[in-house]
């Protein structure tokens, strides 16, 4: 059985265009990736961000030698773990990053064979005759990322440049480069949970505006914290990126980027079984990611298994992910709970009951839902978190509803629609193809399902983002996955917090029965991945 | 004869415009198909030209394996699909009755899931249901269903 790629870091860069399922829509933001204009790209997870940014890349690379406009592709995914008493700590690293970056693609584009002007700045080393990557610049972007280990130390960034400065050494670089202009392609730009972060990153992103670079973002639907100079529509394109399910190519679409990496068999089975496929499509509600999972979950495409998959997948494992998010940031545990409450038990199963009845009356079918824009600030917090983990998608803002009422209108997560049926195979399709977003359920600015939440929390306050840290390293060393042997020689060594095990010495761990070099490496390394799986939201 | 040519995009025997002037119903669904054969070809030439994972799996002796006996019918499974599909596109709009007649168990077999098939063959088709009149939703309508059951 063919293994799928869930994740475009899996894909080699060089084989990127071979699985790219171009629809208009894919087209026309490439274009705008490629282009002059700053582009701040919003989609939840698994939708295909990532993949669109190192689509832009690879072609940017191709037509290099014509159009000179150098890619440079950045991932901002490390940012939960910064950690310092710098004011500006985001911003500083932020840019450090993109120095270093920057420095290693021209690099490996075989640029840099004789230092050109202007590198120096970006390298921070002062006697830039000779190119070495392992420069003083990439030590403050690693010495930052290390920050979690110690906190609220600091780190020293005299080395790096202002972005005054960084703006003018990019201006050199293009000059003696020969380069029209840079595009700088920032993935994972701004965290969901770090309003400190999104705000920062935003006020770098309109300082870097310049003739010879450009910024392009890709950010969660969530993040709305810009900062006071960044204006959206102003200083940026802003793109919401999602499969439009309305679409009549949608199920060909979806199919076409199966095939792309599926074997003969599977392929085989899709097209005998093609109904059960484009309930699955359907079900991913516009998210490739989502849609590979549950396809290798029921690969031969039978009733039975097509029904169980929605059911179990959709009832239960879209779930999962929501609600362990309140075990990295618990400051947002009421939001995360109540969000999935108010899905569970107002959403779906009026838009049950409401499908059926137009069904039967053949009319059209409905997934969304509206909400009223003076609704409280808790409830549109916890509609930003269900987005961000793609149970629900803002289908439209500025909607008019009864009475000319305004509010924002969503769509619910089609699988969670269809896990209700008793047979998904039999209705799920009808329900699907007949979608109109014109009938929506509504929901005032005082809605009763509100009160629960606002009981709990009058109130919205950005949580923290240290304590949330904190939190992490304090707990036991039973999350971390080694051996029961190994978790008990390190409770002997009085080693009983993650924080512990990442703040010993790999020779520490050593005086534990059979721990040599590399096995108490690999303890460190399980820790340290224990970390990140929490932290990297 | 060249495989490339034969699976090629633009003008091999599963592509667009070849299937579009046989049998124009089908033309939606070739691309599945040409998909389809081309990673069988590739997955049964792994075998043909030695490359190292099916080599592993064969393991160098002539002997009777399970699993290498249903990789072999599940490829051979899915070229019969593929067979079917560009016979059916190619000659069955020129087939009289005798020969549809003949073929009608073998194809409907195969390829009874895609309704062109199914139709053309006499055989009955599950009527899909339609979309429904999505343009027939007023204003008044969604103003009085929507609101009542939810809203404050």
């Amino acid at each position: 059985m063919s293994e799928f790629f869930y994740r475009t870091e899996d894909i080699p860069t060089d084989d990127i265009l071979q699985y790219f399922v171009e629809t208009k829509r894919d087209r026309e933001i490439v274009n705008l990736l490629k282009a002059r204009n700053p582009v701040v790209l919003a989609g939840s997870r698994g939708v295909g961000k990532s993949f669109l940014l190192r689509v832009a890349e690879s072609e940017l690379l191709a037509a290099f030698g014509k159009d000179r406009t150098f890619p440079v592709y950045v991932t901002f995914s490390k940012s939960s773990l910064i950690n310092t008493k710098d004011q500006l700590q985001f911003q500083h690293w932020m840019l450090a990053r993109i120095c270093a970056r920057l420095v290693r693609a021209l690099s490996k584009a075989g640029l840099l064979g004789a230092a050109p002007a202007g590198l120096s700045i970006l390298t921070g080393q002062s006697n830039a005759e000779t190119v070495t990557l392992d420069t003083p610049i990439e030590k403050i972007a690693a010495d930052f990322e290390a920050s979690w280990k110690q906190p609220l130390e600091s780190v020293n960034v005299d080395a790096l440049p202002s972005v005054e400065a960084f703006r003018d050494a990019i201006e050199d670089l293009c000059g003696s480069l020969n380069i029209e202009r840079f595009i700088v392609l920032i993935d994972e730009a701004a965290h969901i949970f770090r309003p400190e972060q999104q705000r920062q990153f935003f006020t770098l992103f309109r300082d870097l505006r310049s003739p010879c670079i450009s910024c392009k973002a890709a950010v969660y639907p969530g993040v709305t914290s810009y900062g006071d100079t960044f204006q959206p529509f102003h200083d940026a394109t802003m793109i919401a990126f999602e499969r439009d399910i309305l679409s009549p190519d949608y199920v060909a679409n979806m199919r076409e980027i199966v095939e792309k990496q599926s074997d003969s068999d599977i392929i085989r089975d899709i097209a005998r079984h093609g109904q059960n496929f484009a309930i699955l499509a359907y079900g991913a509600t516009g998210n490739p990611r989502v849609l590979l999972k549950t396809l290798s979950r029921a690969p031969k495409l039978s009733g039975q298994a097509t029904n169980e998959v929605i059911r179990e997948y959709y009832r239960s494992d879209v779930w999962s992910e929501h609600s362990t998010l309140p075990d990295k940031y618990a400051g947002h545990r009421i939001l995360i709970d109540w969000g999935r409450k108010f899905i569970e038990t107002n959403v779906l199963p009026d838009l049950k009951i409401k499908n059926d009845a137009y069904l039967q009356a053949e009319k059209a079918s409905t997934c969304f839902f509206w909400i009223h824009r003076d609704a409280p600030q808790p409830v549109k917090e916890a509609l930003k978190l269900l987005s961000y983990t793609g149970i629900v998608n803002e289908h439209a803002i500025g909607i008019k509803a009864t009475r000319g009422e305004v509010g924002t209108r969503y769509g619910v997560n089609l699988g969670c629609l269809f896990a209700l049926e008793s047979a998904p195979t039999t209705s799920a399709l009808p329900i699907a193809q007949n979608l109109t977003p014109k009938r929506m359920s509504e929901f005032g600015a005082n809605h009763s399902a509100y009160q629960s939440l606002l009981t709990e929390m009058p109130a919205f306050k950005e949580p923290s983002a240290g304590d949330a840290l904190q939190q992490q390293l304090a707990k036991s060393i039973d999350v971390l996955d080694i051996a029961y042997w190994l978790r008990e020689g390190l409770r002997k060594l009085g080693l009983t917090t993650v924080g512990d095990v990442l703040n010993s010495s790999e020779v520490e761990l050593m005086q534990i029965h059979y721990v040599g070099e590399k096995r108490s490496r690999r303890m460190r390394n399980a820790a340290m991945e224990a970390v990140y799986e929490y932290l990297s939201g | 004869m060249v495989w490339s040519a034969l699976i090629d995009d633009e003008s091999g025997v599963l592509s667009k415009q070849f299937v579009r002037t046989f049998y124009e119903d089908l033309t939606g669904e070739c691309p599945h198909y040409r998909a389809m054969g081309k990673e069988v070809y590739r997955e049964c030439s792994e075998y043909v030209h030695g490359n190292f994972l099916t080599h592993v799996a064969l393991g160098g002796k002539v002997e009777f394996q399970q699993p290498i006996f249903d990789a072999w019918h599940a490829k051979a499974k899915t070229i019969r699909l593929v067979s079917s599909f560009a016979l059916c596109a190619r000659y069955i709009n020129l087939a009289d009755a005798k020969t549809h007649a003949e073929l009608e168990t073998v194809l409907l077999d195969n390829l009874g899931h895609i309704p062109a098939v199914r139709s053309i063959l006499g055989a009955p088709v599950e009527k899909t249901l339609a979309p429904a009149a999505k343009s027939a939703v007023t204003p008044v309508e969604k103003a009085g269903t929507a609101a009542e059951k939810t809203n404050v």
